[in-house]
Order: structure tokens, then sequence, then C-alpha cells
């Protein structure tokens, strides 16, 4: 049963005293108190809403004033004030059901009224037609029982209450007083008394009814009907007092048992009668009652319905934590003074937002010239303040409490009062923080002392959550002959939660009310942050105070205090918030000023960016908007023994201002690393050093190693002597560009290391390594000629790279690839010159080579890349975009079928265009630059990621990657003239265009219009799309070496195109992603 | 605490590895991938002291690798809750201090620091009592009680105590200097 | 995104406290966390699809409800520890003071080789030990073992070199709780007997 009744009925004389007992215990409560008319003792009790006039009284009483008006037909035998009544001559038409009564007390009840027999049912049937009653009813909380007798004592002790009083008199104002009313009181006074003091003979009052026990109580087909009259708007309750007069004035002619208005049903009064009839001839003459008013009868089955009220729509009382809807106070707490249920209106006390030189210009009759778009701060109200600032100040006592009167403003305590409509204000889920009610404290101190924690707590418990408390929670006691004890949560039933009691000698289980538990945590326990302002952060519990929470943040160190009732114990470690936009904790961004640096802290609007200067830890504060873009790729740069180093591995910092510090590097960018030392206190542990100033060395995968960088300079013969055993590993999952020896020229370019292969010249078609560049000049280590050569960077090409791979690879993954790759075969000499040489060697030192051993995460690193997928860098790189599906890679990353899988040509293109864009990078790995490929970083971080498989697409851009036909060169990833694209801008629809100019950075020209005869706009290259081409269209090869060649389409296989080249009428298979629809 | 205990773990080794010197091979790729790191459960491992098992290999499909079952023994260092134990401070904060026990860090909040202990900002910041009888800066030697611990991934953090019986500064370095 | 996938292999699914996979969902980042959570992570490939964020850093020290929870003053350390040899860190240096030395032995700069754990420790337990001597810890240590001290105790009492008895029960409480002390004079022979070992070392 979910709640007890406290139950008074009101003689005919409206102005019944007696009815305070329940107002009294009402507002003592001061908690939620909701109307709900039940069938309770089988009388049905319909209700009217009190007058207009009462609404003083209501406001004392919140909603729990609705004096019904009903005529008891049947008693029950449990219905005690009833046969009090009788005992007391009530035949006359007086009768009492008053006070406080709580159905559960049926059996004392019966214990001790020796003249129960006497009230059968049916005795009391044939009575019925003799009462009236005005019943109020109102539902309280079942923990009520105290307050209620509180009531009581307060009525034995009348008029101490000037409140009381008052509202005393204002419910008697409508109704006429009689003389015997004192009598009533003295009879009903001792009645109760009686009736409290068996009760408090008797400890438990918890019994409640059962289902069935309710069941019973429902009405039947027996039972009078209820009926629905239709009534002029607004003049329900008028009806039903006119009713009500009716019924006295004519007594049992009027056949009807009972009238009700409701306040929430507008047009419609009920009439409970048994016969249609009957209702008919009450109505008759009512002049808010049209004759031509239609009756409808309610099924049983409603009845009930039409007279419960659900408690949630008038959940609301003083000391209630609400937040305003609307308005300037848009989302501020408040906290409800006063509620007049009849206006609809509440008065709160909010922290002022004042802009006092706004109403200072107002007052001198200023213009105010524009909008208020700044939403002044919360601060309480300061009365010196204003004055100083000519703003009049009027003192004000209305109700016994003085008010500072700011034009319409009402200020008390520097607070704000209010009153607004209930429906700009939200009870639900009112969730105050800390800080706020702290605000509200601070004022509520002054007054009235430290009494206020307690009055929180309270507040609090009445803004819990439901599903609070979580099996295995552990929680105190708060209230009650267990106060203190604490225990674990085992089961929670509605408001009744199990608890398993720590101390020994208990029952096991102990079922507590939710409302005298609150969570209790021990310093040391880790928790999280489930609700308020700190939301989802976490740590370590410091200190607890009552039920505030000292916690150690795990992100920022820094203390924060939150409620008891907020905090979940956790094991997950996150920070408060880590995000701001995309950026998050310790993502790598690049600034607009083209700086970059590690995010060290989040604030609520901006960042800290430890900044990318070895020298010092330099750390700024940077807005949003300063970021330029987040850097996510993975990138390796060498240490100072040449060894690689990629993310995660652990590397020691040799000189600079943090020497001797060493942790995993959590960033690499141009050179530079970002360093995890989890035992550095500044800028969340970072540590930003140059990678030539650092050793890898080897908390998890490093160490021995560093043998290879004892000489760093030795040839890459050197290497290969000194390691022969690694010379051919039969399984080669290495990058395919490994940055081995990148560096080895003067300066740092991107180009250094790779394979390149020579266009044009005398050594063309020749490969070898770049050792150098210099200005447009390349110094190349010939692979097949041990020899060094220079020549014009436009003269190579890095895609060769590919094929170098490719040997490494090929010892399986020939067989299949073969009939298709006719040009292999030369490259085949060149296997076995260096394959020491050759990345595979890396490959084995690098720790992701290290986790492709690790059967658990070899995926990892690579899917992420995939799964991660960098909108922003697919979008700078139109030209792949299509040419590059993410999907692909996938089709094979199987391990062990790499033979299946031909390094696409998309791939050793990818790495090209930017190399020479970007050739001052020391890494070729740079992400979200424009232009950058978004290929590159997965053939790094994704081919260590497979163990023994080659990951590369099983594409026929591998064709390509043989024969001469690859070899793009620098504009690799642009658009080109005269190709047919979508233009595709947010918000618009797609655009069909010619590209009618291409830009170095990408964005293009595009005439709008199939044939480009439309608008010329200039769009970013994420914003096209280039369009597919069908068969027989004339088309445009967009990579490769062919880049540029236009053709014709004839024939399409799956992913592939059969192109005819116009210029030399070549037939070749390009994959259909390197392929654009040329414009007609 | 540093408890000398023995671990379990599957090592996968490339075949090329393999040769009379496969032993030697398991156990420096052990000590590799193992020592420094830390687990919630075992706490951090400083050190192996010896490998008392090498099971037999098997190799996995697909790959080649050999997995081996390799039973070492290892020293560790597992700060528990409610453990009293030395350490040193590393930082001072008016949040409270820093202090390192081996490799865990922990710190002390300001609640937890006893409150006749005031915080004294400067170039050495420290806690100091009123009559600068004892005093907490870097470098000082403190006893103090772990009450909690979180683990992550990588690391253990404690947050310690030093507001108990017998707790506190052992070895004030301003004192002697 | 899982920043370091090899760190899943450090907890093995049946880590000694057992989760409760259906702990804590409310308002929490670790959408994963559920009964798939460790199948979740024990299968790269599943962990790496969850969604970028879902599993950021997390740990596992969930704890049971109530008293399983560790408490080192009342001796719950975990079945595993509790049986554990226990070091006193004047025992720890020596470990690690040999194999310092080996490592010296076999590169020029054993500093690289070391891991910082390795380092810190070193470092902290040669400035935290109460003997040097070998001889002396091994007497320490025959000590304390006459006393039917558990491991954990025997080696806080190692460490902390308790002066009076009252500080030994402030340092090791579970003294007390077991009744292995009939007075507290025997704890004093104890710690006498500790302070001579000192003092002739």
């Amino acid at each position: 049963m979910l709640t007890r009744a406290v139950r008074t009925s009101q003689p005919v004389r409206f102005g019944f005293p007696r009815r305070r007992v329940a107002q009294r215990s009402q507002s003592l409560l001061g908690i939620r108190v909701g109307i709900e008319l039940r069938f309770l003792s089988g009388i049905l009790r319909y209700k009217t809403t009190s007058h207009p006039e009462d609404k003083r009284g209501n406001r004392l009483s919140r909603k729990s004033k609705s004096p019904e008006f009903s005529m008891p037909r049947r008693r029950d035998d449990d219905d005690e004030e009833e046969y009090a009544d009788d005992d007391r001559g009530g035949k006359r038409g007086r009768f009492i059901d008053d006070a406080a009564e709580e159905d559960d007390e049926e059996e004392e009840d019966e214990d001790d009224d020796e003249d129960e027999d006497a009230y059968n049912p049916r005795k009391r049937k044939q009575r019925k037609g003799a009462s009236m009653f005005i019943d109020q009813e109102a539902i309280v909380d079942s923990d009520g029982d105290e307050e209620e007798e509180e009531g009581e004592d307060d009525f034995i002790e009348p008029g101490t209450d000037l409140v009381e009083e008052e509202e005393r008199h204002v419910h008697r104002r409508p109704f006429a007083a009689e003389e015997e009313e004192q009598e009533d009181v003295d009879a009903l006074e001792r009645q109760i008394q009686q009736r409290y003091s068996m009760r408090s003979m008797h400890g438990d009052f918890d019994e409640e009814a059962t289902d069935v026990e309710q069941q019973a109580l429902l009405p039947s087909v027996k039972d009078p009907k209820l009926w629905m009259v239709k009534c002029a708007i607004g003049r329900e309750r008028e009806v039903a007092v006119c009713l009500m007069q009716k019924y006295i004035d004519k007594g049992s002619e009027l056949q009807i048992r009972s009238a009700i208005a409701l306040d929430h049903l507008k047009n419609y009064i009920y009439v409970e009668a048994e016969k249609e009839a009957h209702v008919k001839e009450a109505c008759r003459g009512l002049r808010n009652i049209f004759s031509s008013a239609k009756i409808t009868i309610v099924p049983i089955k409603e009845m009930t319905e039409v007279l419960s009220v659900e408690s949630k729509s008038i959940d609301l009382s003083k000391d209630a934590w609400v937040r305003m809807k609307i308005g300037t106070y848009k989302g501020d707490l408040a906290k409800v003074v006063d509620v007049d249920n009849v206006r609809q209106k509440v008065t709160v006390q909010l922290v002022p937002r004042l802009d006092l030189q706004a109403i200072v210009n107002k007052l001198d009759g200023k213009e105010v010239g524009k909008k208020k778009t700044i939403l002044p701060p919360p601060r309480l109200f300061n009365a010196d303040e204003a004055k100083e600032m000519n703003i009049r100040v009027e003192r004000k006592r209305i109700l016994h409490e003085d008010y500072e009167m700011v034009g319409t403003m009402m200020f008390r305590d520097g607070f704000l009062h209010k009153t607004v409509s209930t429906k700009s204000i939200s009870t639900q889920n009112v969730q105050p923080t800390f800080d706020e009610l702290e605000k509200f404290q601070k004022a509520g101190d002054e007054m009235d002392g430290g009494a206020n924690a307690l009055r929180n707590f309270s507040t609090l418990l009445a803004n819990r959550k439901k599903g609070h408390f979580l099996k295995g929670d552990a929680v105190v006691v708060v209230r009650g002959d267990l106060k203190n004890l604490k225990g674990w949560v085992e089961k929670v039933d509605e408001e009744n939660v199990h608890i398993r009691p720590k101390l020994a000698g208990l029952p096991t289980t102990l079922a507590v009310n939710e409302r005298d538990l609150c969570k209790h945590f021990e310093p040391g326990d880790h928790v999280k942050v489930v609700s308020g302002a700190h939301e989802g952060a976490t740590g370590l519990v410091l200190k607890v105070e009552d039920h505030v929470l000292i916690i150690l943040s795990d992100a920022t160190r820094e203390d924060i205090r939150v409620f008891a009732d907020d905090v979940v114990e956790s094991s997950e470690t996150t920070s408060g918030i880590t995000k701001i936009g995309d950026y998050e904790l310790h993502d790598l961004v690049l600034l607009n000023d083209m700086s970059f640096g590690v995010i060290v802290h989040v604030e609520s609007e901006a960042f800290q960016v430890l900044k990318a200067v070895p020298e010092r830890p330099e750390s700024a504060r940077v807005r949003l908007r300063e970021i330029k873009a987040k850097l996510e790729k993975k990138a390796n740069a060498q240490d100072r023994y040449r060894n690689t180093v990629s993310p995660k591995d652990v590397v020691k910092i040799l000189e600079g201002h943090a020497k001797g510090k060493q942790g995993p590097v959590e960033h690499i960018y141009r050179g530079m690393l970002f360093i995890y030392d989890r035992l550095y206190n500044q800028n969340s542990g970072y540590i930003c050093a140059k990678a030539q100033a650092c050793v890898a060395i080897g908390g998890a995968r490093r160490g021995s190693d560093r043998n290879h960088g004892v000489a760093p300079l030795t040839s890459r013969f050197g290497n290969l002597r000194t390691s022969p055993g690694f010379a051919q590993p039969p399984l080669s999952s290495k990058p395919p560009r490994d940055s081995r020896g990148r560096q080895r020229g003067g300066r740092f370019d991107s180009l250094v290391g790779t394979t390149v292969k020579i266009r044009s010249g005398s050594f063309k078609g020749y490969r070898g390594r770049v050792l150098e560049v210099k200005g447009q000049d390349v110094r190349i280590e010939l692979e097949s000629q041990m020899k060094h050569v220079t020549v014009n960077r436009n003269l190579i090409t890095d895609t060769v790279s590919v094929p170098s791979f490719h040997r490494d690879s090929s010892r399986y993954s020939m067989g299949s690839e073969t009939p298709m790759h006719p040009s292999r075969t030369p490259l085949h000499p060149y296997m076995p010159r260096d394959p020491g040489a050759t990345p595979i060697h890396d490959g084995m030192r690098t720790p992701m080579r290290d986790r492709a051993w690790n059967p658990y995460a070899p995926m990892s690193p690579a899917r992420e890349n995939w799964e991660d997928g960098n909108p922003a860098s697919w979008g700078t790189s139109p030209h792949y975009q299509p040419g590059t599906p993410p999907a692909r890679p996938y089709e094979a990353p199987t391990p062990g079928s790499g033979w299946a899988n031909t390094p696409g040509g998309n791939y050793s293109d990818a790495g090209t265009p930017r190399e020479n864009s970007y050739a001052s990078a020391p890494s070729p790995y740079l992400p979200s630059t424009p232009g950058v490929q978004p290929m590159t970083p997965s053939s790094a971080s994704y081919l260590p990621g497979t163990p023994g498989g080659q990951p590369m697409t099983p594409g026929n851009v591998g064709l390509d990657v043989m024969s001469p036909i690859i070899g793009s060169d620098g504009e690799g990833n642009m658009l080109l003239p005269d190709i047919l694209v979508n233009v595709c801008r947010s918000g618009e629809d797609s655009l069909i265009g010619v590209v009618k100019e291409v830009f170095s950075d990408g964005s293009c020209k595009v005439a709008l219009g199939s044939s480009g005869n439309g608008d010329t706009v200039t769009v970013l290259p994420s914003e096209v799309e280039m369009v597919v081409p069908k068969k027989s269209d004339k088309i445009k090869i967009m990579s490769g070496a062919q880049r540029g060649a236009t053709g014709k389409l004839i024939g399409i296989d799956g992913t592939d195109g059969i192109v005819k080249v116009d210029d030399t009428l070549d037939v070749k298979i390009l994959d259909m992603d390197i392929l654009a629809k040329l414009a007609p | 605490m540093f408890f000398h205990i023995v671990l379990e773990r599957n090592m996968q080794l490339h075949p090329r590895h393999f040769g009379p010197r496969l032993r030697e091979k398991l156990v420096s790729k052990l000590m590799k991938d193992v020592e420094g790191t830390c687990s919630g459960r075992h706490g951090f491992v400083v050190a192996i002291t010896g490998v008392d098992n090498i099971g037999k290999g098997l190799i996995r499909d697909g790959t080649g690798f050999v997995t081996f079952p390799v039973k070492y023994q290892c020293v560790v260092f597992r700060p528990f809750k409610g453990e009293i134990l030395e350490a040193v401070v590393t930082m001072v904060n008016k949040m409270g201090f820093f202090a390192e026990a081996g490799p865990v860090q922990i710190f002390v909040s300001n609640h937890l620091i006893p409150d006749d202990m005031e915080f004294h900002s400067g170039d050495t910041p420290s806690y100091t009592t009123a009559d600068g009888a004892v005093r907490i800066q870097k470098d000082s030697e403190v006893r103090l009680k772990i009450i909690g611990t979180r683990v992550d991934a990588t690391e253990i953090f404690c947050i310690g105590t030093i507001k108990d019986d017998f707790l506190g500064v052992i070895d004030d370095p301003g004192a002697a200097a | 995104m899982i920043k370091d996938p090899s760190f899943l292999l450090w907890y093995p699914s049946s880590t000694r406290r057992k989760y409760n996979p259906y702990r804590r969902l409310v308002g929490s980042t670790t959408l994963i966390v559920g009964s798939g959570f460790f199948r979740c992570l024990v299968e790269p490939e599943a962990a790496a699809a969850a969604p970028s964020g879902a599993i950021s850093s997390f740990c596992f020290t969930a704890k049971m409800s109530g008293e399983e929870e560790e408490n080192a003053a009342e001796l719950k350390i975990g079945e595993e520890f509790l049986k554990a040899k226990c070091l006193m860190n004047c025992e720890v240096a020596l470990i690690l003071d040999r194999k310092y030395e080996q490592l010296q032995q076999m590169s020029e700069d054993p500093m690289n080789q070391i891991s910082q754990v390795f380092e810190k420790s070193l470092q902290y337990v040669k400035r935290f030990s109460r003997y040097k001597n070998p001889d002396a810890v091994r007497q320490v240590r025959e000590i304390l073992s006459r006393h039917q001290l558990a491991e954990f105790e025997l080696c806080v009492l190692g460490n902390l070199s308790p002066e009076t008895v009252e500080e030994a029960i402030a340092m090791v409480p579970s003294l007390k709780s077991r009744e292995r002390f009939h007075n507290d004079e025997a704890i004093e022979t104890m710690l006498n007997d500790l302070s001579l070992i000192k003092k002739f070392e």
C-alpha cells in the first residue's frame, strides 16, 4: 500500500474547526501530500475543492485541502469516527468524520470497540441518508506518524499558533458558524484523544491493507453510479456547492449521494447517484447546469480513477528545490517559499541576477539601448550597494517578514523572492549541486546557524532519484533506532531497502526505508560522481564530512566536494570534463599559429596546452577556436641512437630540463615527443622533448635493440652485418616505408629514407633510397649499383617503396600475383641486395612489431586507425576519397593470408605527394594537414598490426605499382581540371559541376552544371566528390603515372575499370576509384 | 610492500630465435616485456629474479609464432590499503604533498595532514607546525598510511594519511641542516 | 580508443576480485562495461571495434561490497599475497643490488637497461633499509620468524622498526587481533632483539 490517509470530514457547518488537525499535520509534514480519494471504507468520498477564499489556508496546508461533500451511506467496521458520531447521536444529520485517521487502525479499533457488532455494514447502510459530510482527505506519507501526533497535540492546545488561528478564520468565513460547533469540538477532542491514546499503546501502525483488502473496497455494481454532468466552465465548484446546499435544504429528497468538482477537469462535475433521473432531478434549476446538459455514466472501472489524483502533479512544497524554466533565471536553482495552488503560483527564492546599472538606467528613464545580451551573474542582493547607485530601496513588511523592495522586486536576505507560475518551474529531477546549495546556505547560515546541513540533507532526500540505491552500495542509516548502522544494500524493493548490516549479531538483512538511508563512503574509496556539476569525475575519497565528500579527482588531482548521494563507488578512472568540441584531454592538437601541443587540462571553456617547446615546459591557455585541428596520425621518430620510436614506446630523456625523466611516448609530431611521466606533477605528467634528446628504453619492449644504435651512422650495410640472423625473415609485416635512415640527411625530409624510383634521365628506371634532399636535388643510393646519384626531385617517384616492400613479401605473394605482374620480375634482382637494410629489420625492432606478436593486440592499432577514420583528413584529400574506400584494407587483414594481398598503388601513391609537399617534416605521417594522405598513416600503423599478413588490399591498383603507369608526383591528391564532380556543401543538395581549376591547397574552382556552364564556385576538397564514370564514359585517370591522361572506360569488372587510354590506345585495368568522369 | 612471487606468462616467440640460445632469448624477452610493468593485481614488477620453468611451446596456427608458458619469480611492489610505509616527499603544494615509495606515488591531501601543520609557500613549500619543530618539505621522509589505491593501466596511485599515531615525518632534512 | 592494447593482457579474466558487470552503468563512459566487458577486452577485435572513448582508461579494482575490501591493517591483502613471500626493504635492496651488478657486467650503461620501476625501487629500498649488512638482515628475519607472524606483519615490523610496543601495535594492528601475543612483553622482547641487531650491525 502506498500511503495512508489522513482523513477528516466536515460537518455541514463548514467552519468546523476540526479540520485543523489534518491541515496542521499536513503542513507540519511539509512534504509531498497528495490528494487521493479512495473507496477506503466503502464510502465514496467525493470532493469539491475548497473555495477560492480558502486560499490562504490552502497555502499553509498545501494541496491537501479539498473539502468533500459526501454522503456516507454505508459505514465501515473500522470507521471509528462515524460510530463515535453515532454515540453522540449523529442521527440528526450531524456526524463527524474528522481528525486524522489511519485506515490501518482497523484491528485496534476492533479490539477496543465493544459495540462493534452494532456497526455492521448493513445497519449502517440503512442510516446512510441521514448524514452528510464534507470530507477532507489527504494522503501523507507513511512516515508521518509523529507528525500526525504532533498535529494532535496542537489540537489539544488550540490557539497557540497564530497562523493557524488565522487559517481557521479563513476557513470559517464562507460558512456560517453554529452554536453546536463548540460542542462538537469538545466531543471530538475527547474522541480523538481517546483514539490516539489507544494508538500510542499499540506501537506498530505499519500494518497496511493488503491488495485484496483494497480490492474489496472498490465500487461494485451494487454501489451508486457516478455520473458526469456538463456545467459552465469555471463554475464547477459553484455547482458542487450548490448541489450541497440543495441537499441541505431538501435533505433526503435529493437522491444523489455526492457531488464533486475536480480542479483539473473543466466543464464537468461528477455526481454520485443510483439513477440518472436522480441526477437530473438534483441538477434541475441550477443556473450553471444547462437543462440540455448531457449526463453520462462513468464506467465502474473508471470510477476510482476519477478520484485518484496523481500526486506528482502537485508535488510542490515549501523548501523544495526547483529550477526555473524560463526567463533570466532559466536553469537556476530556486527554493520554494510559498505555494499557491489555487492560482497555480509559486513564490521562490532565487539568487538574484541583477544588473544594477541597468536598473539605474531604467529608473533614470534612460532608454536601454541594446537588448541585454549578457546574463548578469548570480549574486546576492546588497541593499547598501544598491543605495550607493541611487537605487531606491524600500523596506516593507509583509506577513511578518521584512523585505527590501526595488521597484517590484522583493528581496530578503539578499535573495530575490519571485512569484511565478507553477508552470515555469521544473520540479522533477532537480539535483542541486553542492556549489548551488552552498550559495543558498551561506545566507542561510547567517540566519539560523548550523541547522542547515540537516535541512539540506532532507531536501536532498526529496530530490533523490528513483533507484538511487543499488545492490552492493555501502549505506548508513541516518534516522531512527538504527541510526549510524552501516551496511550494504542487498536488495531494493520499492521504498524499502534491504541492507546487510555490518554489525555482527543483527539479522542478516534488515529492511530500511529508503529515506532513512544515506550512501556511505570511507576515505580511500574510489568513486565516480554520477550527478551534479562534477558529473563524470572520478577520484579517491579523501575525507567524509557528513554527507559531503571531498574527493581527489583523478584527472586534475584537485579536491572536489560532492554529496555522498551523487556518488557511486566505481573502479573506473575518468576525469570530469575531458572534452570540448572535438578535442579531448591528452589530444595532440595543432593550433592556429601552427604550433602544436598536448592538451593537458580541460577547463570549462579553454584548454591548457603543453606546447612543443623542448627547452622548457611551456603551457598556454588556449580557447577552442584557437585550435586548428587534432593531430591523430601515428608517427615515428628516431631517438639519439636512431632507434625508431613509436607512440607507446618508453623513452628516457637524456638532456634538457626534464633530463632523466622517462615514460611512454604518447604523441610524436615533427620530431617532438610528448612523453607521459606519471611521476611528473606538472602538465598532467606530460613532458615535451626532442626525439633526439631521448633514448628508447625498455620498460616493455625495447632494450636489446639498442645494439643497432651503437654506431649511429653505420650504414645499413653495417646493420646488415650485425644481424645476419634477421636477414630474411620469412614473414614480414613491418612498415613498408620504414623511417630507418630517414634522418640521415642533413635536414629532415620526409622523403629521406624512402625508396624511390627515378623516372627519367640517365638513371631512369632505377630504384634507390633517398639519402639526402638538397633543395630540388635528391641524393639517391641506387639499389642495384651501390652508387650514389643525385637527381632532380621532380624526376623521382617514391612509389617504388612499395615494390621494395613487395619484394620482401614476395616469397609468399609471388604465386598468385605473377600472372598479373609481368613487370615484377625485373625487380627481383634487388631482392638479395639489401634485405637487412629493408624495413624488415626495423620491423623486428619496432614496438609495433612487438605488438604483432601479441595475439591479443595485433589488430587493435590498425583497426583503431580505420575505425576512427579521421574524417577531416579524408576530406582534405578529395582525390583519394573515392580512391581509397576505408573498407578495402579490411578485405584481407587475415594473418597469414598476405600472399593474396598486393600492396596497393594507393598506398604508395599516398605517401608521395605528401612527402613532397611537406618536405621539411621529419616524418611522413603528418596528420590533418591539407593534402595529407589519409592512407599513409595506415601503412605505418596498420601494417605492423597484422602479424604475418600483408595488410594491403588485394588491390588491382597493385598492378600499377609495377608497371610504369604509376609514379605520381606531388599533385597526386589533387583533383584535375575538366572532370565532373558532385559538389556537396553542407546544407545544400549536391550539385554537379566541372572542375575548372585546382589550387595548390586542394580547393578548386568548379563550374556548376554538367557541362560547366553554370556559376563558378570555389569549393573545398572535402566538398567535392568525383563522379563515378559508367561504361563508355570518357574518363580521366586521377592517379598513377598516367595521372591526367584521358581515356574511355570500356568495361567495368568489380572495382576495376578497363580503360582505353586515348594517347597510347593501350588498354589498362585500373581501379575505378582513380577514374573520374570527364566533362563532356 | 615488496613480495617475491611466482608468476606465469605465455611468451610468444618468433621461430627465428630458435636455437641453442632459445632459453636465453625467452628470458631476455620476458624481462623486457615484464619488468617495469604494473597491474592492479600484482603491483609493479620490479625485477625478475629467476625462471622456474618453461613449458612446452605451442605453435600458433597461421603465424608460426610459438607460445611458451613461462613461470618466473619476481620481486613485485604492491601497495595495500591500510599499509603503513615510509616514503620520500617529492612535491609539496597547497593541496597536500606527493611522496614516493619505490615506484608508487602517494598523495597526502591537506585534509589528511594533521590540522596543526600549515602550508607555507615559498622557495621550498612546506607543511610546518606552528612552532616550526616539524616540517614536511621536498625530500623529507615520512611514515604514512595508505588509505586508498587507484589502479590504472600503467600505475598504481595511492592516497595516504599522516593524521594518525606514529605517522608523520621521520627525518627532517631542514632540521638536520 | 584503446590507448595501449597490450595492457589488456595484464588483466586475466579470472582476477582475484570478482567484477560485478552490472555495477554502475549510470552515466558511465565505459559503455561496454557489462557482461561482455572482459570478453570484449580479451578479444582484441571487439575491443578495437569499440567506439572511440568507450574504453579509455580504466581499471578493475571494483571491489565486492563489504568485507572483502582490502585492508592491510586487518591483514586483508588477498590470499595470494598472504601466502606469498614478503620481502623487507633491506632484503629487496640486496636482491636489486645484485641484479644491478649483473646488468652492469653485461652492459656499460645499465641505467638504460633498467626500468624506471627498478630504479625507483632500488633508490627507495636503499634509503629505507634499516639493516645494510646481509647477516643482520638474516638475523632480523630469524628473530621475527619466531613469533608466528604473518609474512606481511613480519616485513612491516622489519621495515619500520618500531621502538615501543605501542608503536608496534599501531604499525601492525593485526598483532593484537590474534592471540599470538599474550602480553606486551613478548612484543617488547622482540623489539629489543631487533634493536640489538641494529646496534651491533
